[in-house]
């Protein structure tokens, strides 16, 4: 049984939480709640060691694992007793391979080799790996990241299980697949605590506990999202109505990381300014790939891209004229350490932006990863008249600040139609689209 | 990386055996020659070797000349080669660029060719010599520092452009001020990810106690013995010229 008793977390003067006290027995998938910021990640990195180990930070109360007193016990040994899988995938991952991925903490027990490489085998094989062992991480998509560290924790398989946002990222087939391991570990009698706002651990979970607001939150606003303030924007220099023009003509397109298969394969497509497209398609499929190429950011290895009737030259800073990209990774989206620098690097691109109403400028290691995601998306009902290519927009966003971006994404579809959206979240929503395209075979298919 | 069959050690030892000669040889013939030697192996060890090898000297030169046409010009001591008003240039200020700048050459193509070593293979190299493996961690990350740093700032221009901001459009004080903030934001994101592959590590039993047992393991061969015996007799032998 995990105990927690009394428990708070407090940093420096700033209170997080405090008198926590839960009881979660073997076998239980145990769901941690609670909004943006209210501390889900910072309680997990209590459980683990990393607070106050590496993450300056007061605790008080104890965590018990049956009769053991997990804070006495350094974070490199953690690993006989617990996995702590971070929110932030590319973090996690530090080796030029996937096995080596899975091998590090079993060459630590000093498994005998025969033994390492089957487990090896076994846990890659639940999670569709097998063949990516060879592959550099860095190559794999944010939901193949996603599935590699549950597959390390299966390698590992201690007897606690600290999750945050393992389904992030993750399309139908990799959810189940994940959620099937989970009921798998519980049978086990594994203690599973899952952070995560997606809905189907809900489904899965044994029991909750939902954390009480912050006690003294470092605010992130993106209330101008809501429909009452969005008008506003209309009448801003910045937010003139689009043309249906075709934006993108793409010829012939052809894409493959190196000693990688295909992803995309003598592809034609034409996209129009006014389009509200959802992209769909597995995880690894390309996705995200595929938006990187028509941002240029990615160049194609064969085949034509032109943006607006003109060849795309890679990663051009004239081509924000036409689109606005975000990645899936929010620190790619954000530029300097603190909310108001990333603010002022968007004045410097559009001068006429306005100051933000910011009582305190946080950094962007004092917010949480739902926090971040807001703070990156803070831009766009300034950037309406633009063409939107967002990878994964809800990612790490609590319910309140879905609601927010979803009502956004409504008006935009309604007044400034253009956008290319990659989300695994917004199935119920395609009346927000005019085009669903989903990528199979190496080729994306238009969805009628 | 190239896949090499020899041992991460014998990689590292032909790099000290460079970057110290490098230092002991005064001549300019020994100094190019082990200049060459460097190129040649980081040429080797790269991917894409001889276009990164010849990309590196191009875009070094220009730092180079400069800091040779310094050493010329404001070294006036030795036999006189030719004069100018007060321009003087002698050939002991010629022998002492020249030296500087294959020195500094051969440092940064080892630099080179040692940077395509991941931490893996640090960690095998140190193991053979019963290291820890928190040495192997601290060297690697150190040796990856300058890329690491480069690709992080390559990444906030990225995302400059990404705005549509062109730094070269900017004003020279609004320029330096962006790139100070960003190679500023640079610095702060490289510690931070160093403290969280040190977590993810650890989460994994990166420094634990106990025996750990290595899946790939590779031996120091016969071959890794012969091939630093050659290299470093030839190095010796330039040195020596």
């Amino acid at each position: 049984m995990l105990i927690l008793k009394d428990f708070g977390i407090s940093f420096e003067e700033r209170k997080l939480c405090e008198g926590i006290k839960l009881k979660i027995p073997e076998g239980c998938i145990f769901h941690l709640k609670g909004h943006n910021a209210s501390g889900k990640s910072s309680l997990l990195n209590a459980i683990s060691g990393i607070i106050p180990e590496y993450v300056k930070a007061q605790t008080t109360g104890n965590i018990l694992l049956g009769d053991m007193d997990l804070q006495t016990i350094p974070l490199k040994e953690k690993y006989h007793y617990l996995w702590h899988q971070l929110s932030d995938t590319e973090a996690q991952l530090f080796f030029p391979d996937c096995l080596s991925e899975l091998a590090f903490a079993l060459e630590h027990i000093a498994l005998p080799q025969g033994k390492l490489m089957s487990k090896i085998n076994l846990a890659a094989g639940q999670f569709g790996l097998e063949n990516m062992l060879q592959r550099d991480p860095s190559t794999l998509s944010g939901g193949e990241k996603k599935l590699l560290l549950c597959a390390v924790a299966e390698t590992i398989d201690p007897p606690l299980l600290l999750l945050d946002e393992p389904l992030n990222g993750l399309d139908k087939q990799a959810t189940d697949l994940v959620l099937k391991w989970l009921k798998n570990k519980k049978e086990q009698g594994k203690i599973i605590i899952i952070a995560d706002h997606n809905p189907l651990i809900e489904g899965i979970a044994d029991d909750s506990y939902t954390l009480p607001e912050n006690l003294q939150p470092l605010a992130i606003n993106n209330s101008i999202f809501t429909e009452a303030d969005l008008p506003w924007q209309d009448e801003r220099d910045c937010a003139i109505k689009p043309v249906s023009e075709v934006l993108y003509n793409i010829e012939e397109l052809s894409f493959a990381y190196p000693k990688a298969e295909f992803i995309v394969k003598d592809l034609f497509l034409t996209i129009w300014s006014t389009d509200n497209i959802l992209l769909q398609g597995k995880n690894g499929a390309g996705k995200s790939t595929f938006l990187q190429l028509l941002t240029g950011i990615q160049k194609p290895a064969k085949g034509k891209i032109s943006l607006q009737g003109k060849p795309l030259q890679g990663l051009d800073s004239k081509n924000f004229a036409h689109f606005y990209y975000q990645s899936q990774i929010t620190r790619e989206n954000l530029l300097g350490i603190s909310v108001k620098q990333n603010w002022l690097f968007w004045q410097i691109a559009l001068p006429q932006l306005i100051n933000l109403p910011l009582q305190e400028d946080p950094l962007f290691t004092e917010l949480s990863a739902g926090q971040q995601k807001m703070v990156s998306q803070q831009i766009l009902p300034y950037l309406l008249s633009k063409f939107w290519i967002l990878d994964e927009p809800f990612a790490s966003l609590d319910e309140n600040a879905g609601k927010q971006l979803l009502q956004l994404l409504q008006y935009k579809s309604k007044n400034y139609p253009g956008m290319l959206i990659v989300s695994h979240s917004l199935e119920e929503h395609r009346d927000i689209f005019n085009r669903v395209l989903s990528f199979q075979n190496q080729t994306l298919q238009e969805e009628k | 990386m190239k896949n090499s069959s020899l041992h991460p050690l014998t990689h590292i030892c032909i790099v000290l055996l460079l970057s110290t000669f490098v230092f002991i040889a005064k001549k300019p013939v020994s100094l190019l020659c082990l200049t060459i030697l460097a190129m040649l192996y980081a040429g080797w060890r790269m991917e894409n070797g001889w276009l990164k090898v010849f990309k590196t000297l191009w875009h070094t030169l220009p730092f180079l000349l400069i800091l040779a046409f310094f050493q010329i010009v404001f070294r006036h001591k030795g036999t006189l080669l030719w004069s100018y008003g007060i321009i003087k240039i002698t050939r002991e200020a010629v022998l002492l660029s020249l030296q500087l700048t294959l020195r500094l050459l051969t440092v940064i193509y080892c630099a080179k060719g040692l940077a395509v070593m991941n931490y893996t293979e640090f960690s095998k190299a140190f193991s053979a010599l019963r290291l820890p493996e928190e040495l192997s961690f601290m060297l690697s990350y150190a040796i990856h520092l300058v890329p690491k740093f480069l690709s992080q700032l390559k990444g906030f221009v990225t995302g400059l452009k990404l705005r549509g901001i062109d730094a070269a459009k900017l004003s020279l004080s609004k320029r330096l001020q962006v790139y100070k903030q960003l190679s500023v934001t640079a610095l702060a994101e490289l510690i931070r990810s160093s403290e969280t592959s040190a977590i993810a590590l650890e989460l994994r039993g990166f420094r634990s106690e106990g025996k750990r047992n290595i899946l790939h393991q590779q031996k120091f061969s016969y071959r890794d013995i012969f091939c630093l015996l050659i290299f470093g007799a030839l190095v010796v032998f330039v040195t020596l010229i």
